[in-house]
């Protein structure tokens, strides 16, 4: 077991599946000689070549539609997009054009991509450049999105989505990329679909995913010394929907907080909180709590911007809310 | 516009055989396209058909050129190129009429027509949607050195959306071994050209992009061929992209149930007396390839073969409901 | 026509029972198959149900007494008859039980002055008498017989709805059959939430044994100089016997008593078994786990398909020989011990047995028990591996002939082909009935059960 970056397990990642089969290959901006605006491919173009680590025009709808073409004729790109923010013009390639192709063909074409992008707040970018848009891709069957909330897991489930032979959406976060953590020595992956139960408690269950998902470790910590155990279910993919564990947790736990960075409104919390009520609605000892981002376009004033991201103190708070204690 | 056509003798490679295949195809488009037409006003197909009676010669020709190993990717005004690719017409008709034994299993209907097996992309529905995705095809090919090109069929509504211009920008940097082949019918459903673009000329857009750009007359088969073949021989040699513009003209509505508004019945009228169809027919029979009989024994066998394809699609089963959550994913 | 509802035979061996709830009120229509009544045994509660739809006329047993195997405990009557007797308690008004129910089970007041609706229905006036309880203005007045029938441990319907509780507090509630509206909510805004209705039901329950303890209490006080009362930390508190209780004293004492024990312990090597338990479960969801004693039950009962005897039940001076093999397996319950059934389980599959129990299990802990849980165990297992137990010896359950006592298993130095070695071992005691068996046959039953989890993969294949 090595101790490595989320960075570093994501660069290793490519590298390592890049070296396994010749047929995988990234394309984006700035991958190339410049190593990667949040220096993901640093090194990757001296490795294999401008063939393999192409620099593209800033055109994320060609990357994307490019890659996806590529990816029928039987290759397996990666295509990284600078930021998730920047999916929104290529909208179309990521949620009309490649999730279709299997489906609406009958079965005769399938598209191993794998998209990669950064998301979410906390790096002063403002309004356009710090979304959390994880649940407008997760709305399209078809396509499979998944979030690393740890470097085990950056490693792991980028690896799978690589070598899975539907498109998939991998979501980093910038401010995770100097997060430390184990990742085994050997070559591991991580199931696309599978949440994690990364902290056992009996109290209540706290669903999270990507960074929210450490915010609300961190929480749980501060919890216990209260004498509080929260469980923290990481969703790690947002499609496929883990619920299994998710009810799991809850049948145990009775209560339940979702924690995202993204808005409230039509979220990853509205959600989950609908599945509980459906499937376990006998179960529930208290109203589900949701913590999310503040709805306003992201503002660009550090302090205001904190304000607007959900922090330990607000999980730390929901769940108090949710026990029942003022 | 042009309307020369180019003695047949100058082009020694196309030999008769090949001529009346084309021929025969142009005539099953035409048939398939009213049979299509007509179950569709008995409400056996649904949803959008878009019928490209009037430009036939376009997708024969430019088809008839290409080898098996080659890729053709298109719109949604799908049907003729599919079968210039010699999709399975029982097939073809059982997608429209959505039955289990379409082309792709009824789940994509008039629009979605595909093979892989043939390399045939499909039909696409997003204007300019699958130019990306031709690309990429472009790319898969130059990363393998494979001896293959790709074309790429568009109407000239995709030349004023953004994904046509990031396409050909993408693929000019790479050089990639791509044909971008617009058919220029002068209308993006209904707004003339003259309306919609800037640059009338189709060829003009591609200039910007350092791409050669050529004309041609989409309503003579062999003019299409003709160009094609050079065209298709320079990519194949690795020149990069390269763009053709057909001009061609669509006989029938955008899609059913379109008043026409946008243009004259005399237009149309026009343009029918130049069919691409009687006049290639005329050609083969002034040149002593085919005589009356023969085209006679051709018509018949194009007639049946489009009969055969209706009772096919009547007759074959829905898809099974099972199929509704079937192929949402590639499962392990 | 009425029918007579007797106590039912709930177990074999069950021979009176009493009514512990009447789930249903006189007058009160109900379905077939609708639980009626809780009926409590020795050994658990088990729903009644009814054999047939209709009313329930009336209630001859009332609840807490205990009568015979047969006794009339209700009849039941069709719908739209009149009640055999006028009623006892006189908890219902009498407007309510005369009204005949209709398809709806919504009496209407009119239909009192009115001929019953089937006739009515004859007359041909069907459709506006129908139509009434939808159109009439006293649609109101109409409900209000609907909720004085609902019992008084219901927490379904109106009442309940407007007591504020979490849906599990809800759930927990309908299960423990308390009333919520007499559960005080500690939660935000006084709702009822899980800890409040367990509090509450642990609350009634020592309210329960105190006030049995109760009189014993007395005792002391009326006679003082008797008797010098002992100090009252020694003497502690008198608490009665649960029905339980009083069946696991009761029996276990007449088998001591009258069935001669004879006990023979041999120590297996499970090392095998183990590591092939390690290996099937590693491929199994963590609820869908084999346990070492599924490996127990389908060695012993592959075992006991070759020794009859102790399979056998001694009755009356003869011999039974059951014609099927039912593995008891004890479960340990907070207030007691229960052993529930596994039919045929030589016939079961290891994965199928694993399952089973499981449900048996939780069935028995829930004490939501199905009446074939309880009858018909041909031989028990008792397994207290769990609890680091390196051997002990059982009671025999009669008429059983034989219970196998497990211990744990763990690892031991032991001597294999001259080298000392660690191998999982686990030891296992037989008591069996010596007047159906006796020593020697024990013991190659024993050798029997050895050889099988020696080679364990014989009882996943097999």
């Amino acid at each position: 077991m090595a101790v490595i970056t989320y960075r570093e397990a994501i660069r290793q990642a490519i590298s390592e599946e890049m070296e396994r089969d010749p047929k995988v290959f990234i394309m984006g901006e700035e991958v190339g000689i410049w190593g990667g605006t949040y220096a993901i491919t640093k090194g990757l173009m001296d490795q294999f070549g401008d063939k393999r680590v192409r620099d593209t025009p800033i055109s994320e709808a060609a990357i994307v539609g490019g890659a996806t073409g590529a990816a029928l004729a039987g290759l397996r790109p990666i295509a990284e997009l600078m930021t998730i923010n920047f999916g929104l013009v290529a909208m179309d390639a990521i949620v009309n054009e490649a999730p279709k192709y299997h489906y609406m063909f009958g079965g005769q074409m399938t598209v191993p991509l794998t998209i990669r992008a950064v998301g979410g707040g906390g790096r002063q970018l403002a309004a356009t450049h710090s979304q959390t848009l994880d649940v407008i891709f997760a709305y399209f069957p078809g396509l499979k999105v998944v979030l690393p909330a740890t470097p085990y897991d950056a490693k792991g489930l980028l690896k799978a989505a690589i070598r899975d032979d539907n498109p998939v959406l991998y979501i980093e976060h910038s401010l995770l990329y100097p997060h430390k953590g184990e990742v085994p020595d050997e070559d591991y992956l991580v199931p696309l679909g599978k949440a994690n139960v990364m902290r056992q408690g009996s109290d209540v269950t706290i669903v999270s995913y990507s960074r929210m998902a450490q915010i609300s470790l961190e929480a749980a910590e501060a919890l216990s010394q209260e004498g509080i155990e929260a469980e923290i279910v990481d969703l790690r993919s947002l499609r496929p929907l883990d619920m299994e564990t998710v009810l799991d947790s809850f049948r145990k736990t009775f209560r339940c907080v979702i924690v995202e960075e993204g808005w409230k409104s039509y979220g990853v919390g509205a959600e989950i909180s609908t599945r509980i009520y459906e499937e376990a609605f006998d179960y529930i000892d208290a109203p589900i709590k949701r913590v999310a981002g503040a709805e306003v376009p992201m503002p660009y004033a550090r302090n205001l911007e904190q304000l607007a991201i959900p922090s330990k103190d607000d999980v730390i708070q929901a769940v108090h809310e949710v026990l029942g204690i003022a | 516009m042009a309307t020369q056509t180019i003695p047949l003798n100058q082009n020694a490679e196309v030999n008769s055989d090949k001529l009346v295949e084309m021929f025969r195809q142009m005539l099953l488009i035409r048939r398939f396209e009213e049979a299509s037409e007509e179950a569709y006003a008995h409400g056996q197909i649904g949803g959008f058909l878009h019928l490209y009676i009037g430009q036939e010669a376009v997708a024969v020709g430019a088809i008839s050129v290409l080898q098996p190993q080659d890729h053709i990717i298109t719109a949604y005004r799908d049907h003729g190129h599919a079968i210039a690719r010699g999709l399975d017409t029982n097939a073809l008709m059982a997608e429209l009429f959505g039955k289990s034994t379409g082309v792709s299993h009824g789940k994509g209907g008039s629009m979605h027509l595909a093979d892989v097996s043939k390399h045939f992309w499909g039909g696409h529905a997003i204007v300019g949607g699958h130019l990306p995705t031709a690309v990429g095809l472009a790319l898969a090919v130059q990363y393998q050195h494979q001896d293959a090109v790709v074309l790429a069929f568009f109407g000239d509504g995709a030349t004023n959306i953004g994904l046509f211009h990031e396409s050909l920008n993408l693929a000019a940097v790479w050089h990639l071994p791509i044909i971008f082949l617009c058919e220029n019918n002068l209308y993006g459903m209904g707004t003339a050209v003259s309306r919609a673009s800037a640059a009338e000329r189709m060829v003009d857009k591609a200039c910007g992009y350092h791409i050669p750009a050529q004309q041609m007359d989409g309503m003579d088969v062999v003019a299409v061929r003709q160009t094609m073949d050079e065209v298709v021989s320079t990519v194949r040699s690795g020149s990069g992209p390269h763009f053709v513009e057909a001009l061609t003209y669509r006989y029938r509505g955008h899609s059913m149930g379109d008043a026409q508004r946008y243009r004259t019945s005399h237009e149309v009228k026009e343009w029918e007396e130049r069919d691409p169809i009687n006049v290639f027919q005329h050609i083969l029979i002034d040149q002593g390839i085919l005589n009356d009989k023969q085209v006679g024994q051709i018509i018949r066998e194009v007639n049946h073969e489009i009969e055969v394809a209706v009772k096919f699609a009547e007759e074959s089963p829905e898809p099974d409901p099972e199929a509704l959550y079937q192929h949402i994913y590639v499962e392990d | 026509m009425s029918t007579k509802l007797t106590m039912p035979k709930l177990g074999f061996d069950m021979t009176e029972g009493s009514v512990q709830k009447w789930l249903k009120a006189e007058g009160d229509s109900v379905q077939k198959g609708e639980p009626i009544a809780e009926i409590e045994t020795d050994k658990a509660t088990v729903e009644f149900e009814a054999p047939n739809s209709g009313v329930l006329q009336k209630i001859i047993l009332p609840e807490g007494k205990t009568v015979p195997v047969g006794d009339v405990i209700a009849i039941l009557g069709e719908v739209g008859e009149a009640p055999a007797a006028k009623q006892e308690n006189g908890q219902q008004p009498a407007k309510t039980i005369q009204a005949p129910a209709t398809e709806q089970s919504i009496p209407r007041p009119q239909a009192v002055e009115k001929p019953p609706a089937k006739e009515e229905a004859e007359e041909g006036e069907l459709t506006p008498l129908r139509r009434g309880p939808d159109k009439s203005p006293s649609r109101p007045a109409a409900k209000a017989p609907t909720r004085t029938e609902a019992p008084a441990g219901g927490t379904d319907g109106g009442a309940q709805d407007r007591v504020k509780a979490s849906p599990l507090a809800r759930a927990i509630a309908r299960e423990l059959n308390i009333d919520l509206t007499a559960v005080p909510g500690n939660g935000p805004g006084g709702r009822v939430e899980k800890k409040d209705v367990e509090l509450y039901a642990e609350k009634m329950k020592s309210q329960a044994a105190t006030a049995a303890a109760a009189p014993a209490q007395t005792t002391p006080v009326m006679a003082p100089a008797r008797q010098p009362a002992p100090a009252p930390a020694a003497e502690g508190q008198l608490q009665e016997f649960s029905k339980m209780r009083q069946a696991i004293s009761r029996r276990m004492t007449e088998s001591k008593q009258t069935v001669p024990h004879i006990y023979i312990t041999s120590e297996v090597d499970m090392t095998d078994a183990v590591a092939l338990r390690r290996q099937i479960n590693e491929t199994m969801a963590e609820d869908s786990r084999i346990s070492v004693n599924d490996f127990v039950i389908k060695a012993v009962a592959r075992a006991l398909e070759s020794f009859p005897n102790l399979n056998a039940s001694y009755q009356e001076g003869k011999l039974r020989m059951n014609a099927q093999i039912n593995i008891g397996v004890a479960v340990s319950l907070d207030n007691g011990l229960i052993t529930t059934v596994l039919h045929q389980a030589n016939t079961k599959s290891l994965g199928q047995i694993s399952r089973e129990v499981k449900q048996l299990v939780k069935r028995a802990r829930e004490n939501k028990f199905r009446p074939d849980d309880l009858q018909g165990a041909t031989f028990t297992i008792s397994n207290l591996g769990m609890y680091d137990v390196e051997e002990f010896v059982a009671i025999i359950n009669p008429p059983e002939a034989g219970i196998l006592a497990v211990g744990s298993a763990h690892p031991k130095p032991v001597v294999v082909d001259g080298q000392v070695v660690v191998r999982e071992r686990m030891r296992i005691t037989i008591s069996a009935d010596h007047r159906v068996s006796d020593g020697a046959e024990a013991a190659r039953f024993l050798q029997e059960v050895k050889k099988q989890l020696q080679n364990p993969m014989v009882l996943v294949v097999g």
